[in-house]
C-alpha cells in the first residue's frame, strides 16, 4: 500500500509539473559540451588615467572638475563574429545588463555555451533595443523591470528607458547645488519618428580572441567615461551642466560610443 | 484507502487546474467581464496577454482608489479621476498632485481604454500597462517609486491575499501589480449612451436638435472627432494659444519635431458634457467656450492644423442656433449608466 502512494504521489508530481509547460523544443543541433566555452567580460570604468570611483574627484579634457557620484549603464544584445565571418548571438532574454558603478558583480558580464572557436570582434547595444522598449510588462524582468533593479533607469512620461545616466557635481556646474546630470535615452519613436541614442559598439582585441574548450576566456573591458565630454560635439559642464530628453544627448551618446576598449584576454 | 488516493488525485487536479488558469472563481458568473460593444472595432489592448478576470478587476479596482500608490499616502488614481465626471476632476483646470503640487495639464477621462493607442496629452505612453508608472512616479503626482508602492503592498493585511485570488500566488511584482490596474482601467467602458443606443438601433430616436446636431457635427468636427469613440487619436494643434508663462510644448515633448509644438491629442467627446473644463489646459470652463473658439478664437500658427485654414478666415464659423443643436448633439454621448456605474465606482 506504501508503494502504491509513492508510485501516486510520483505520477501527481509528473502531472502537475508538466501541466503548464509545454513540451521542451529539442535544438535540432544539439551542442557537444566540449564545443563550448564560458566568457567572462570585466568591465572596468575609467575617468582619464584612473579607475572611477564614485565620489573621488576628476577633470575633464575642459579642464572641469567633476566628482562622479552615480554611473549605471545598460548593455544588451550581445554578439560574437568568429574570424571566419560567423556570428554567434547570445540568447536576446539572456542578453540584457545594468553596469552599476555601485555594484562590483553587475560589472561582470558571464555568457555560458558560447562555442569555442577564434573571434575578432565584440558586439553590443548601449542602451535598450527598440523592440524591447515597445513590449509587453512581461518581457521587462530583472535590469528591465521598472519596480526592481531598472527602476531609475525609465521615463514614464516618455515611455522608454534611460540608457546611460551620469551624476555628480562640479564647481563648472550653475545650476542648483552645482549638480551635474547626464540621462540620455531614447529608442527613435514608437510611432512617430523621435531621437535615436541607441548606439552600436563594436570592440576587437590586437589579436583573436580565443575561446577553448574547458578553459573559461577572461575579457578585460576598459570603459572610459570622459569621452562623453569630447568627440563628435564637445560637451562641457559649464555649458551643459544637465541634459536629458533633447537633441544635445546623441552628441553624449555618440561621444561616449568610443569609450569601450578590449584591454586583456586571457584562458584559463 | 483507495477512497484515500482518489481524494488525493482529484484535490490534486484541482490545484494543478487552478495553477494554470487564473478565471476559476466561482463567482465569476456575478461580474460582467469583459465585451466588446456591438458598435466599437477590436480593441488595440492584447487581452490574451492580461484576460479581465473578476479577482483581478476587484484587485485593480481597490488599487486605482487607494493613495498607498503615493508617497503620502493622499493622492489615488481616482483623487483625479473620479467617475461621475467619466473620471476626470470637475471644476479643476489643471490636476493637483501630493502635496497640492499643480501640474501642467488637465486630468484626461479613462473610458474605453482597450481601444486606446496613446495616452496622455502628448501620447507619451503607448501602453495602458505602462501608464500608471508615469502618475507614480511624476513628482507633481504621487512623487512615489514602483519599488516603495510594491513593498507597500506586500505588506498590507490584505493585499498579498488579493494578488493571490487574481494570480494564483500572493508574489507581488510589477507585472501583476500594472496588469491588474488595466484590468480596472479596460471596464471602464462607456458605450451605453443615447448616441450608442440609436446607433445600434436598439430603440431610441435623436430629437429634431439631436439630428440637425449630428449633421452638423458629421460636417464640421468629425474630421478629428471620429466616431464610434469620437477622436481619431491624432495630434494637433487647434489654434490655443499658449498660455504666458507656460510653456507646454506637447507632442514635441515626445518627438523633439519642431512641427509637432503645442499639438496635443484630440480627446473622446464621450460624456463631454460631463469632462469641463476643456482642453489640454482646462482653459475653457464651459462646452460653449469651446464651441465660440473653434467659431472665432482661434490663433494662427505654424503648427496650426490645416483643417482650420479656409482662406482668409480661421476655424469653422458656427451660428447660435448651430452651437445650441451641437450641444443638443453633444448630450446624447452622456452615458449615465457609465458614469453612475457601481462596479466602477469606489
Amino acid at each position: 500500500m506504501k508503494l502504491l502512494y509513492v508510485i501516486t504521489f510520483l505520477v501527481l508530481i509528473s502531472l502537475f509539473t508538466n501541466a503548464c509547460t509545454q513540451k521542451t523544443i529539442v535544438s535540432p543541433t544539439p551542442i557537444e559540451p566540449d564545443s563550448t566555452s564560458t566568457i567572462s567580460i570585466k568591465i572596468t570604468n575609467f575617468f582619464g588615467s584612473e579607475e572611477l570611483i564614485l565620489g573621488n574627484e576628476y577633470t575633464n579634457l575642459h579642464n572641469e572638475m567633476l566628482k562622479p557620484e552615480i554611473l549605471k549603464y545598460y548593455l544588451s544584445n550581445f554578439s560574437f563574429q568568429k574570424t571566419d565571418g560567423s556570428i554567434v548571438t547570445i540568447p536576446q532574454d539572456s542578453s540584457y545588463f545594468l553596469v552599476d558603478q555601485e555594484n562590483n558583480s553587475s560589472r561582470v558580464i558571464v555568457f555560458n555555451n558560447v562555442r569555442i572557436g577564434e573571434y575578432s570582434s565584440i558586439k553590443f547595444l548601449v542602451g535598450v533595443d527598440s523592440l524591447r522598449s515597445v513590449s509587453g510588462i512581461e518581457s521587462r524582468k530583472g535590469v528591465l523591470d521598472v519596480g526592481g533593479l531598472g527602476k531609475d533607469m525609465y521615463w514614464g512620461w516618455n515611455s522608454g528607458y534611460v540608457f546611460f545616466m551620469f551624476e555628480g557635481t562640479s564647481p563648472s556646474s550653475t545650476v542648483f547645488l552645482n549638480r551635474i546630470r547626464y540621462h540620455v535615452g531614447g529608442f527613435g519613436g514608437y510611432s512617430s519618428p523621435s531621437m535615436n541614442n541607441l548606439r552600436n559598439i563594436i570592440i576587437s582585441h590586437s589579436s583573436p580572441i580565443k575561446l577553448i574548450a574547458n578553459k573559461k576566456t577572461y575579457i578585460d573591458i576598459k570603459a572610459q567615461i570622459s569621452t562623453i565630454y569630447i568627440g563628435s560635439q564637445d560637451v562641457s559642464i559649464k555649458t551643459y551642466p544637465s541634459i536629458m530628453f533633447v537633441p544635445i544627448s546623441s552628441s553624449i551618446a555618440t561621444n561616449y560610443s568610443r569609450m569601450f576598449s578590449v584591454e586583456s584576454v586571457i584562458n584559463e | 484507502m483507495s477512497k484515500n488516493i482518489v481524494v488525493l488525485l482529484l484535490v490534486t487536479f484541482g490545484v494543478t487546474m487552478f495553477s494554470c488558469s487564473e478565471s476559476n472563481s466561482p463567482t465569476e458568473e456575478q461580474f460582467p467581464g469583459f465585451s466588446v460593444p456591438k458598435n466599437f472595432p477590436t480593441p488595440t489592448y492584447d487581452l490574451t496577454k492580461n484576460p479581465v478576470t473578476k479577482n483581478g478587476f476587484t484587485l485593480g479596482k481597490k488599487l486605482f482608489y487607494d493613495g498607498i500608490l503615493s508617497i503620502d499616502g493622499t493622492i489615488a488614481c481616482g483623487t483625479c479621476h473620479i467617475p461621475s465626471s467619466a473620471f476626470t476632476q470637475h471644476g479643476h483646470d489643471l490636476s493637483h498632485g501630493v502635496e497640492d503640487r499643480l501640474t501642467l495639464r488637465n486630468t484626461p477621462s479613462v473610458q474605453n481604454m482597450a481601444w486606446k493607442k496613446f495616452f496622455q496629452w502628448d501620447g507619451g505612453v503607448f501602453d495602458l500597462d505602462l501608464f500608471p508608472i508615469n502618475p507614480i512616479t511624476a513628482h507633481n503626482e504621487m512623487d512615489e517609486t514602483i519599488p516603495n508602492v510594491l513593498e507597500k503592498l506586500r505588506n498590507h493585511k490584505d493585499y498579498p491575499g488579493l494578488f493571490e485570488a487574481a494570480f494564483g500566488s500572493n508574489e507581488i511584482n510589477s507585472e501583476r501589480f500594472l496588469k491588474a490596474l488595466s484590468q480596472f482601467q479596460l471596464m471602464c467602458i462607456s458605450a451605453n449612451s443615447k448616441y450608442d443606443i440609436v446607433s445600434r438601433a436598439e430603440g431610441a430616436t435623436f430629437t429634431t436638435d439631436e439630428n440637425a446636431g449630428y449633421v452638423l457635427f458629421k460636417a464640421k468636427c468629425e474630421s478629428c472627432h471620429k466616431e464610434p469613440f469620437f477622436t481619431d487619436e491624432s495630434f494637433r494643434s487647434n489654434g490655443i494659444s499658449p498660455i504666458p508663462g507656460t510653456d507646454d510644448k506637447g507632442r514635441a515633448r515626445i518627438t523633439l519635431n519642431p512641427n509637432d509644438e503645442y499639438k496635443f491629442i484630440v480627446p473622446s467627446l464621450r460624456n463631454v458634457l460631463e469632462t469641463a473644463p476643456y482642453m489640454h489646459d482646462g482653459r475653457f470652463r464651459i462646452i460653449e467656450n469651446v464651441l465660440d473658439h473653434y467659431s472665432n478664437g482661434i490663433v494662427d500658427s505654424p503648427q496650426l492644423d490645416p483643417i482650420f485654414k479656409n482662406g482668409t478666415t480661421l476655424g469653422t464659423q458656427l451660428s447660435n442656433e448651430e452651437k445650441r443643436v451641437l450641444i443638443a448633439f453633444l448630450a446624447t454621448l452622456t452615458d449615465s449608466n457609465f458614469l453612475n456605474s457601481k462596479l466602477l465606482s469606489e
